[in-house]
C-alpha cells in the first residue's frame, strides 16, 4: 500500500473510534429519577361549587353604622334542598352557615390583633347569597364598631375578598 | 515471509478501517435521518420541598404570586421566591426572590432576598447559570436557571431561488423550501422569561384565584439541577445530561385578578423596590399584627346523650363537627354554653371526650341558677384550655384533661 493509504486508514480509524464510543453512549442511556414526588397537604383544597372573587368589597353606608354591598353575578343552578354547604370567606369558615332551597346565609367574624396581642377591632361580616333564576345576588353587611370597616378594608387590600360556597361533605 | 506479514497487517488494517468507517456511517445515520430511532431516556428531578433547619418546617421549593391586573386598577406583578439554603452546609433558609413589575413604564425585574422573615433588595443579583442550593431527599443539589431556546429565522436568498427554480424543473425540488437561508440562534432564558412562564402557569391553573399549591410544576426548559460534592464543587453538567430532563417543583401560589396597588400585597412587602408603595386609595391609618377568624359555638351546637342512671343529659360536639373545625387554620373557637337555655332538661355536664383534640380559645359555662356541671373523663383533653369561665356553675372535674 502507498503511504497515503496508511494516512487515510489512520484518519478513518480515529474517526471510527470516536464514532463507536458515541454510538455506545447513545444506546446506553437510561432513565433516572432524583427525589420523590411529594404532594403537600393543603387544608383549603375544598370541593367548591361557587366562587365569588370580589378583589375588594366596596362598602357603602347611609348612617355610617351599617355598611353594605350588593353585587350580582351570573345565575347558576343551586341545590340547597338536598345538599349542605358552608360559606368560606378567604378560607375562613362561616360555621353557622344556614342553607335553604335557594339561599345561603353565614357570618364570618374577623378578629384583628395589635402588636401586644390585644384585640384592636372585630369585623363581623354577614353574607347572604340568593340564587335567583336571572342572577345570583350576594349581599354583604357589616356593622361598624371600633373602626372595623377600616380594618376590614386594610385586610381586603392585602388578602382580597374571595367568597366560596363549599359542600360540607368535602371538608 | 516479510511480504506475507505486511500483507496480513494491511488486510487487518483494511478490515479495521472498513469496520470503523461503517461505525462512522451508522453514527451519521442516527445523527441525521435516523434521529427518531435513537433511544431516549428521561431524567426526572423532584425538588418538591426544603426543610428549614431552624424550625423543621417543610417549605415548598417555590412560592409564586401573580397579580394579573385584569381589572386594570394597579400594576401587573409576578413574584417568585426560591426557598433555598444559605450555603452547602444548609445552616439556614436564605430565600431568593424575583419580582417582575409590568406597568405603563414598561417591564422591570427586581431581586430580593429573604432571611428570618425580613425581605430586602439583594446585594447579589442572580444571573443565568448561578447556583441556588437546595436539597433532594437529604442530598445537596444546586438549581440554576440555565435553560436555552433556539429561534430560527428565514431569509430570502435570490441566488438560491434562481438555482432551485432551474434545478426544480428537473428534480422537482421544492422551490419554497430551498429559496431561503435558515439561521438558527440559541438564546439563554432570563428570569423575566421564567416569571412570565410562572404567571402563565398560575393564570391557566384550574385552581383559579386565591391561594393553592401546584404539586408538580415541570420547569425543565428553564431550570436544571446540579450535583454538589462535599467540597462544594458543582458538577459541570446538570443531572440528566444528554437526556430529556423534567425538573419538577412544588409551587405554592397566590393568583389575583386585581392589580398590585399596595406593598402589603407583595410577598416581599415591597413593589418596585418601594416598601411604602400604596396607590390603593386605602388610608394606611389602621394596621394590625395578625388576624384570626372567631368561631362562636353555643350549647345548640352540642349533641346530647341521655343517661338513665342519672336521669339527665351529657353534651358533646359531634365527631363530624370536630373534624370539620379541624380543617381550618387560623380560627379561634369560643364556646358559650348556657345551661338555662335548655328548658325542662336536666343538664349533667360535658360527655366523655366532648371536645377532644379541638383547640379551644375560651369556654364559658353559665346558668341563671346555681348548679353543678360535670366534666367527664377526657372531655377537655388536648383542647389547650387553661381555665374555664363560669357563672352560677360549680364545676365537678372528673379527670377532664384540664385542671380547673
Amino acid at each position: 500500500m502507498k503511504w497515503y493509504w496508511y494516512l487515510i486508514c489512520a484518519v478513518l480509524i480515529v474517526v471510527g473510534i470516536f464514532s463507536s464510543i458515541e454510538l455506545v453512549e447513545m444506546f446506553n442511556v437510561s432513565s433516572k429519577e432524583y427525589g420523590t414526588a411529594i404532594t403537600i397537604e393543603t387544608k383549603n383544597n375544598y370541593d367548591e361549587i361557587a366562587k365569588y372573587d370580589f378583589g375588594t368589597i366596596g362598602l357603602d353606608s347611609e348612617d355610617y353604622i351599617t355598611f353594605s354591598n350588593v353585587t350580582t353575578f351570573a345565575p347558576m343552578e343551586f341545590d340547597g334542598e338536598n345538599k349542605d354547604y358552608i360559606l368560606l370567606f378567604n378560607d375562613q369558615p362561616a360555621v353557622n352557615t344556614v342553607v335553604t332551597n335557594g339561599k345561603v346565609v353565614g357570618d364570618v367574624n374577623l378578629v384583628f390583633y395589635g402588636l401586644d396581642g390585644e384585640v384592636v377591632s372585630k369585623a363581623e361580616l354577614n353574607f347572604v347569597i340568593e340564587y335567583f333564576a336571572s342572577q345570583t345576588k350576594v349581599t354583604t353587611t357589616i356593622t361598624n364598631n371600633n373602626d372595623s370597616v377600616s380594618y376590614l378594608e386594610t385586610y381586603m387590600g392585602i388578602n382580597g375578598a374571595l367568597l366560596k360556597v363549599v359542600e360540607r361533605s368535602s371538608l | 515471509m516479510k511480504d506475507i506479514a505486511i500483507r496480513i497487517v494491511n488486510i487487518a488494517l483494511v478490515v479495521v478501517t472498513v469496520f470503523l468507517t461503517l461505525m462512522s456511517g451508522v453514527l451519521l445515520y442516527y445523527k441525521t435521518i435516523g434521529k427518531d430511532k435513537v433511544p431516549s431516556a428521561i431524567t426526572s428531578t423532584y425538588a418538591t420541598t426544603v426543610e428549614d433547619p431552624q424550625t423543621g418546617e417543610q417549605l415548598p421549593t417555590i412560592e409564586a404570586n401573580y397579580y394579573s391586573n385584569r381589572n386594570d386598577n394597579g400594576y401587573e406583578v409576578i413574584e417568585l421566591l426560591f426557598n433555598c439554603y444559605s450555603g452547602i452546609s444548609k445552616q439556614a433558609i436564605y430565600s431568593r426572590g424575583f419580582q417582575l413589575v409590568i406597568n405603563e413604564d414598561g417591564t422591570k425585574l427586581y431581586q430580593y432576598n429573604r432571611y428570618d422573615g425580613v425581605n430586602f433588595e439583594t446585594g447579589h443579583e442572580y444571573e443565568w447559570g448561578d447556583i441556588m442550593v437546595i436539597d433532594i431527599n437529604g442530598t445537596t443539589y444546586g438549581v440554576a436557571l440555565d435553560g436555552t431556546y433556539t429561534v430560527t429565522t428565514k431569509n430570502f436568498n435570490l441566488g438560491k431561488a434562481i438555482w432551485h427554480t432551474i434545478s426544480g424543473l428537473f428534480t422537482g425540488w421544492n422551490y419554497e423550501e430551498n429559496a431561503y437561508n435558515y439561521d438558527t440562534k440559541t438564546y439563554e432564558y432570563t428570569f423575566e422569561d421564567l416569571l412570565i412562564k410562572a404567571g402563565q402557569i398560575l393564570k391557566s391553573s384550574s385552581n383559579g384565584t386565591g391561594d393553592s399549591v401546584i404539586s408538580l410544576v415541570d420547569l425543565g426548559d428553564f431550570l436544571h439541577i446540579y450535583e454538589i460534592d462535599e467540597n462544594g464543587q458543582v458538577s459541570g453538567e446538570p443531572v440528566g445530561n444528554r437526556t430529556l430532563t423534567n425538573s419538577y417543583f412544588t409551587m405554592q401560589t397566590h393568583y389575583d385578578n386585581r392589580g398590585m396597588v399596595w406593598a402589603k400585597q407583595s410577598m416581599f412587602g415591597s413593589v418596585a423596590g418601594d416598601s411604602q408603595f400604596n396607590i390603593s386609595g386605602i388610608a394606611d391609618n389602621v394596621d394590625y399584627w395578625k388576624v384570626t377568624s372567631e368561631v362562636r359555638l353555643t350549647e345548640q351546637d352540642f349533641v346530647a346523650r341521655y343517661l338513665t342512671s342519672e336521669n339527665g343529659y351529657y353534651y358533646a360536639l359531634s365527631t363530624e363537627k370536630i373534624n370539620e373545625l379541624k380543617n381550618f387554620e387560623n380560627i379561634e373557637i369560643n364556646i358559650d354554653f348556657n345551661i338555662s337555655n335548655f328548658e325542662e332538661v336536666n343538664v349533667l355536664g360535658l360527655d366523655y371526650y366532648a371536645l377532644y383534640g379541638l383547640k379551644i380559645n375560651s369556654l364559658t359555662i353559665s346558668s341563671t341558677t346555681q348548679r353543678d356541671f360535670k366534666l367527664l373523663v377526657g372531655s377537655l383533653k388536648d383542647t389547650g384550655l387553661t381555665s374555664i369561665e363560669t357563672n352560677n356553675v360549680n364545676l365537678v372535674n372528673i379527670n377532664s384533661g384540664v385542671s380547673v
